[in-house]
């Protein structure tokens, strides 16, 4: 350490410049906390209400999360227009590499089967009704971070992509 | 993501936070302190140890942490600034008997804490029997008392 400054009878090795700018920067770092915490109570750091988004396509609009956070809860939630169900059955096709890397927790309802086929994973599900919407939910947690890409395409039918951020 | 990484971080985001808040955020003084550090090292836990629950994982985070402990202390010896920065120093906010207000203000102390501390350490029973008051750079206030003549 540097010689100690002389303060009338004490020795202490004291720096008050120092010392005012570590103050300054302690308040400045109290804003940018403040300013993180409004972001995440936004939903710009995970879900919440700036995170909340919905995608369209011819026959299907898929409810969704643009932020999410690694092993972290989330769903996502696809509509289904009536009359889109081919002989009592929906059969939605979503991105393998998406869903091989998520823990899929549950889905809603239990698919009749599930179809593997190059990079894509087609998931067939039973309904009785061709006068209702139908609403397929996915919870799942993801096994990743960073930017993410799922595409949701009804087969057949239209297809949405989804792009999220996982906070690792 | 890989244990070692994640130590790194984790360190490191803490010491800034902690830095940031002020060293006397933390000092333990009142059983809400106490409990505010309980939590925080809970949830340090959860962050790190992410669901690798083996013993090779935790040996990693350990010596993580030990490891750039030690990384910090040899900089600080090659860089004095480093230093001063990431301990800080202490300053004095009782001079020869005068309150400094300005200071003790940025410092977030008050009376309450000087004359607490000045109980504890010298037994001393008002603010006039103290010639120095300095808050050390733990947070901690130390008190030069007035000489009995």
């Amino acid at each position: 350490m540097s010689k100690p400054k002389r303060v009338g009878e004490l020795e202490v090795h004291e720096d008050i410049a120092r010392q005012n700018v570590e103050w300054k920067i302690e308040r400045i770092g109290w804003v940018l906390m403040a300013i993180v915490l409004l972001a995440a109570l936004a939903g710009l750091l995970g879900p919440g209400p700036l995170s909340a988004a919905k995608a369209r396509a011819n026959g299907l609009e898929v409810e969704y999360d643009r932020f999410v956070r690694y092993q972290s809860p989330t769903i996502v939630r696809v509509w289904v227009d009536p009359g889109e169900a081919r002989q009592g059955k929906i059969r939605l096709s979503l991105t393998r590499r998406y869903i091989e890397n998520s823990e899929v927790k549950h889905i809603d309802p239990e698919p009749e089967s599930v179809e593997v086929a190059g990079d894509r994973l087609t998931y067939t599900f039973l309904t009785g009704s061709t006068s209702q919407t139908s609403a397929i939910t996915y919870q799942l947690e993801p096994n990743m971070s960073g930017p993410a890409a799922l595409s949701i395409g009804l087969d057949p039918g239209g297809e949405v992509n989804l792009h999220q951020f996982i906070y690792p | 993501m890989e244990s070692v990484i994640r130590g790194l971080i984790v360190y490191f985001f803490l010491l800034v936070v902690f830095r940031i808040s002020g060293t006397r955020t933390l000092a333990q003084s009142t059983n809400f302190e106490l409990v505010l550090l309980l939590i925080i090292s809970e949830t340090t836990q959860q962050a790190m140890v992410d669901n690798d629950h083996s013993v090779t994982n935790g040996f990693l985070l350990i010596m993580t942490l030990v490891g750039t402990t030690i990384a910090l202390s040899l900089l600080k010896e090659r860089f004095p600034a480093l230093d001063k920065w990431l301990d800080g120093m202490p300053f004095v906010i009782i001079e020869n008997g005068k309150m400094l207000k300005e200071r003790m203000k940025k410092a977030r102390v008050d009376e309450a804490d000087i004359l607490e501390a000045a109980r504890s350490l010298q037994g001393l029973e008002r603010l006039d029997q103290i010639k120095y008051a300095i808050v050390e750079r733990s947070g901690e206030i130390t008190i030069v008392p007035k000489q009995e003549s």
